[in-house]
């Protein structure tokens, strides 16, 4: 854990209660996003995320391989996330850590039940050859809030991705039906933060992650950590939520089309 | 001037190698990027950025990362993390009671009582100054802006304490211990990070806080 | 099948002509001649010192921790810091997607480029600790060793670890049987040898050396050579960079 919230606990608390953050912002404020998509060439898609001081980079890469026994028609993806020790001076050396894991599996779950994308275009030969869709996401700075951001950066790689022409057929764009928006809280005492940034994250209760799609319907929820939600909390971040991701939906739209 | 590593900065035979540099045959050379500067007979090399290097006598602020039956672990930013034992305290502590008195996570206004050789750091809380920090912020800046923080005979620490209603505590190790009014504290932690990372003067900060 | 393909990738192999009749590479180099380089310093936030390069295709970025305290402690020596370099490819880096994780190739470049730093960090002044250096290759194209070695000496100076020098690496190479500095993926998978070296510019003392392929020693010599200089003109890019960050203050 980072030892400045330790020590930094009850104030970062005295200061919510008299409805005011750290950094100033309002509880449902987003810091400053940025995206950048296509810098990697030897990804078929690629998206660059900056909120506030964290940063992720996000890859897609595509190979062909056999369906699964069932779903012989549709391609596959696979989420990857690495919490290097580039990023944070608490992040070690070695495979996956349950952190890592949580973080890859929630923003998979956003993508694939979002569907976001179109997984019957991605067939080659029925039964025998399908587009596997790799996601990795690369945290290269930790300043907080990694769901969201591994979010933005899946939705923005894979809205700008190719996919590659194979034995004939043309290369074509990624088939996308859906974008999944994510909104991650964090409860401290009774506040409910929006994108919490690393000093609210190591004094936070509780979180809870909320990936809504443009028709604002729910497409997955993950809660966190130790603390616990009282039902109209859990409401009242329901109708914040959905709010908030259409906002942040015309921002990444806006940044991919450019 | 500014230097990078393995740039010569002076010849033996005229100084002597200060802080920063390093001698090789005949001439001296700077182990670091900064600023060359010559004081008396020796020429030292002032760092852009650094790890906080302990001196005696240096009042620091150190947080407590793990407790023992008669010691605290204290981190204040070194290379290793530093021992207070409860004899260098005000406090009366009876062995294993250490916990009574800081916890983890808890912060200290502490003195560097010594840094060997061997890279060991002790911490003392024997003098008035030092204290359990029990309210207010803690922020780090880089160690090597402190004096940029603190001012020409304090001038700049003192117009942020002045405009902010704020007490502020400035460690060598670069963490600043901010306390009072909390729209007071909230003002001073932007105050210090501007005049941290931006070029401003006094009369900048006044007129940013006023 | 197997033998079909092999024949296939042979015949590809000859065909490729990787040097033209007027010398010119397949980017339009000649033989002495540099990728196009970019570095900058201080590009994260959270890490003590840091640094990214852009070399031809190459795309790295280096990250510094430390000196902190080594742990587990039977790895502290009461001497002296170690550096502990950390170089990985990111799965998408490459063509064909890397599987994350290091492999016996990256735990191999990780261990010399530790040992390259560590003769150039002062590691007296810091005993019991570790200088934890990261290199992510975001982007690969041949030599991401040299480019993540040049960058993590960067990184290092921009943490303000002390070092006797900096560290630059560059790699030069046979190809189409003529000897050429700083070779791209196509030159390093069909040329005839590879050799990566890294100095320190100062005294020209090499700090890494590696090579693989078929040389004479007269084609070593000029190879050597030829990569020194390669580091020399990198060096200057390094000072540059280094500068820079410390801006006109």
């Amino acid at each position: 854990m980072d030892i400045m919230s330790l020590v930094n606990k009850d104030f970062i608390k005295a200061r919510l209660k008299e409805g005011k953050r750290i950094d100033g912002r309002g509880f449902d404020d987003v810091r400053d996003l940025e995206i950048t998509t296509g810098l990697i060439g030897t990804a078929e898609g690629s998206a660059l995320v900056r909120l506030g001081n964290t940063r992720i980079l996000v890859g897609v890469k595509l190979a062909v391989d056999k369906p699964f026994p069932d779903t012989p028609d549709e391609g596959i993806l696979i989420t990857n996330a690495e919490l290097r020790p580039a990023a944070s001076p608490t992040f070690e050396q070695g495979p996956p850590n349950p952190e890592a894991i949580e973080f890859a599996r929630v923003v998979d779950r956003g993508i694939r039940e979002g569907q976001t994308i179109d997984l019957k275009k991605l067939c080659i030969a029925e039964g025998e050859k399908v587009w596997v869709v790799f996601l990795d996401i690369h945290v290269l700075d930790y300043d907080g809030n990694l769901f969201d951001a591994g979010n933005y950066g899946a939705v923005s790689a894979l809205l700008t991705a190719k996919v590659p022409e194979h034995e004939g057929r043309e290369s074509f764009d990624m088939p996308v039906l859906h974008t999944p928006v994510s909104c991650t809280f964090a409860k401290i005492d009774s506040s409910l933060l929006l994108d919490p940034g690393l000093e609210e994250e190591g004094v936070a209760d509780a979180r809870l992650t909320i990936v809504f799609d443009e028709e604002k319907n729910l497409r997955a929820m993950q809660k966190g950590l130790d603390g616990s939600f009282k039902r109209d909390e859990i409401k009242e971040l329901m109708d914040r939520a959905s709010r908030k991701s259409e906002e942040i939906r015309k921002i990444i739209d806006q940044k991919v089309k450019l | 001037m500014n230097v990078i590593p393995g740039e010569p900065v002076g010849k033996s035979a005229e100084l002597k190698a200060g802080s920063g540099t390093y001698e090789d045959g005949d001439s001296i050379y700077s182990a670091l990027v900064g600023f060359k500067e010559v004081r008396s007979s020796y020429v030292n090399v002032v760092p852009i950025k650094s790890v906080y290097i302990p001196r005696e006598g240096d009042q620091v602020i150190g947080i407590v990362t793990d407790i023992d039956q008669s010691l605290w672990v204290v981190d204040v930013r070194a290379p290793a993390p530093s021992v207070l034992h409860s004899n260098d305290t005000p406090w009366k502590v009876d062995f294993g009671d250490t916990g009574s008195f800081l916890t983890i996570g808890d912060a200290v206004l502490a003195r560097i009582k010594s840094y060997d050789d061997i890279g060991r750091i002790q911490l003392t809380m024997s003098d008035r100054n030092s204290r359990k920090i029990s309210s207010g912020y803690v922020i780090e800046i880089m160690t090597t802006k402190v004096a940029k923080v603190i001012g020409k005979e304090g001038a700049m620490v003192n117009a942020i304490k002045k405009f902010t209603g704020c007490r502020i505590f400035i460690g060598q190790n670069g963490r600043v211990w901010i306390d009072g009014e909390s729209d007071g504290v909230s003002k001073a932690i932007m105050a210090i990070n501007k005049v941290e990372k931006e070029d401003v003067n006094v009369e900048d900060v006044e007129k940013l806080l006023g | 099948m197997m033998d079909e393909v092999i024949k296939d990738f042979d015949r590809e192999k000859k065909e490729m002509k990787l040097i033209d009749e007027n010398g010119k590479r397949i980017d339009g180099r000649s033989a002495e001649e540099l990728r196009p380089v970019k570095m900058k310093v201080g590009v994260l936030n959270r890490a003590d010192g840091s640094a990214y390069i852009e070399w031809g295709k190459n795309k790295v970025v280096a990250a510094v921790y430390g000196p902190r305290e080594a742990q587990p402690r039977h790895i502290q020596n009461p001497l002296k810091g170690i550096v502990q370099a950390r170089y990985n490819m990111v799965s998408f880096s490459v063509t064909d997607r890397k599987r994350p994780g290091p492999d016996r190739r990256s735990i191999e470049i990780s261990k010399i480029i530790s040992e390259a730093l560590e003769a150039a960090v002062i590691t007296e002044s810091f005993p019991r600790t570790t200088i934890d250096v990261s290199m992510e290759v975001l982007q690969a194209d041949a030599g991401t060793r040299c480019a993540g070695l040049t960058a993590a000496s960067l990184a290092l100076a921009d943490a303000g670890v002390p070092m006797k020098d900096l560290v630059v690496a560059c790699a030069a190479g046979k190809v189409d049987g003529q000897v050429v500095l700083d070779l791209l993926k196509e030159e390093d998978n069909y040329g005839q040898a590879d050799l990566p070296v890294a100095i320190m510019p100062k005294s020209e003392e090499v700090v890494l050396l590696q090579m693989d392929g078929h040389l004479t020693q007269e084609e070593f010599d000029r190879a050597l050579s030829m990569a020194i200089e390669g580091c020399k003109k990198l060096y200057e890019m390094q000072k540059e960079a280094l500068k820079m960050s410390v801006g006109g203050e």
